[in-house]
């Protein structure tokens, strides 16, 4: 599975918006926008975590839909993979 | 099917047991038999024929008959907040709000934060009323298996979608971030007075004022990527209050939209006209309605209801959401 390959580097940098392509899928872009609004206010360690998981999430609930994977692509086109 | 039915069509069709999302005045909504539907008030359309006012019939939404697996739900305050793990999964969820009722302004608010927010596809809209006939019946949302009527109270409709097919969310906004000032606001909410522009602490009501500022264009917010609105509601020179039909949130980075041009040509140039036939819901704002005066216009062959606010994930505003469903490849 792809996204359990994903370094926990890519997924903090995809948050941070280090990691900043144009996405497709409007769930992300929705999710990502609150992770970064989150983040302003919370970067503990223990915040990321969730954050990571919550992002990780949407894309093991999503990863049949096109447009996921195709944004899941650029991130790991991006970040590379383990 | 999505068009325009009259009431003893519609109670036809519930007879059948058809699953139907449904919106029209409150007197017609009145007049349906118990059964599998949800519905909200609003006499504003998206028809064939373009943006039309209609007080004597009622939008049909009839789900596809590959749906077999729905699940009816009402939602008080206290319970709001499970909306997004009600849903099935891969499957899609539509929610009907009151307008202005305390539900409508606590998930406007709170829905970013509540456990598995945007998880699943959940779209929907807010109920209205005609807006000649303000101060009498407010906004209204119907539960019809046993016809309950709600004004503070949400409607939703879980459905469970074949393993062969996926629903998807997205969104239509004819507005853009300008190249002004960056605005910012210190809490959450509907209404502010200060306002942060470019970083400045500002009398927000005295800068729109002073500035010119056409309130018909909404603020904008970059959601990496979607443009997510803020519209004006009214501005209260005496108390120096500004108020919004959407919260406004800490920390976001928002700019008065860029200018528009005509809508319709600039709607239909946005619309994906590949998806038009995929469209299984959707819904525009009573504000482009109005401000873009759409009546007897079509928008890039796309019907529903023009609403008080749409839903596509979290409140929206002065934009056009939809729902496909599509088999997977």
């Amino acid at each position: 599975m792809e996204i359990e390959k994903i370094r926990k580097q890519v997924w903090i940098d995809t948050i941070t918006g280090k990691i900043d392509c144009e996405f497709e899928f409007l769930a992300l872009k929705i999710v990502l926008s609150r992770l970064r609004l989150n983040l302003k206010h919370d970067s503990s360690t223990e915040a990321y975590r969730k954050y990571i998981d919550d992002l990780k999430s949407l894309f093991i609930r999503s990863q049949k839909i096109p447009s996921a994977q195709n944004d899941l692509k650029k991130i790991i086109g991006r970040g590379g993979i383990q | 099917m999505q068009r325009l039915y009259s009431v003893s069509d519609v109670n036809e069709m519930i007879k059948q047991g058809k699953k139907l999302i449904l919106a029209g005045e409150e007197n017609l909504l009145r007049q349906l038999e118990p059964g599998h539907w949800i519905a909200g008030t609003i006499p504003y359309f998206m028809s064939e024929k373009g943006g039309e006012l209609n007080s004597d019939k009622i939008f049909v939404n009839e789900l596809p008959r590959y749906i077999k697996k729905i699940r009816l739900n009402t939602y008080r305050e206290s319970s709001i907040s499970k909306i997004y793990q009600d849903g099935f999964p891969g499957g899609l969820s539509i929610v009907i709000i009151p307008a202005s009722s305390p539900i409508h302004l606590s998930f406007a608010i709170n829905a970013p934060n509540y456990d598995n927010f945007a998880m699943q596809p959940l779209i929907g809209w807010i109920s209205g009323i005609n807006l000649n006939q303000s101060g009498q019946s407010g906004a209204k949302v119907f539960f019809g298996e046993n016809n309950k009527i709600l004004d503070n109270g949400a409607v939703a409709m879980h459905m469970e979608l074949p393993q062969n097919k996926y629903a998807e969310i997205d969104i239509v906004n004819i507005f853009s971030q300008g190249d002004g000032d960056t605005i910012t606001f210190d809490s959450n909410g509907f209404s502010v007075k200060d306002a942060y522009i470019n970083g400045e602490k500002t009398d927000f009501a005295d800068y729109i004022k002073n500035s010119g500022i056409d309130t018909k264009l909404p603020l904008v917010a970059n959601y990496a990527g979607a443009m997510i609105n803020i519209s004006f509601q009214a501005i209260d020179e005496t108390e120096k209050r500004v108020d919004f039909y959407a919260p406004v949130f800490k920390g976001v980075e928002y700019k008065l939209a860029a200018p528009v041009g005509d809508y319709v040509t600039e709607f239909t140039r946005k619309m994906p006209t590949d998806d038009v036939d995929n469209i299984f819901f959707s819904c525009n704002c009573t504000l482009n309605y109005l401000y873009s005066e759409l009546e007897g216009k079509s928008t890039g062959g796309v019907t529903g209801p023009i609403t008080f606010g749409e839903i596509a994930y979290q409140l929206v505003n002065q934009t056009l959401v939809y729902a496909t469903i599509r088999d997977f490849e």
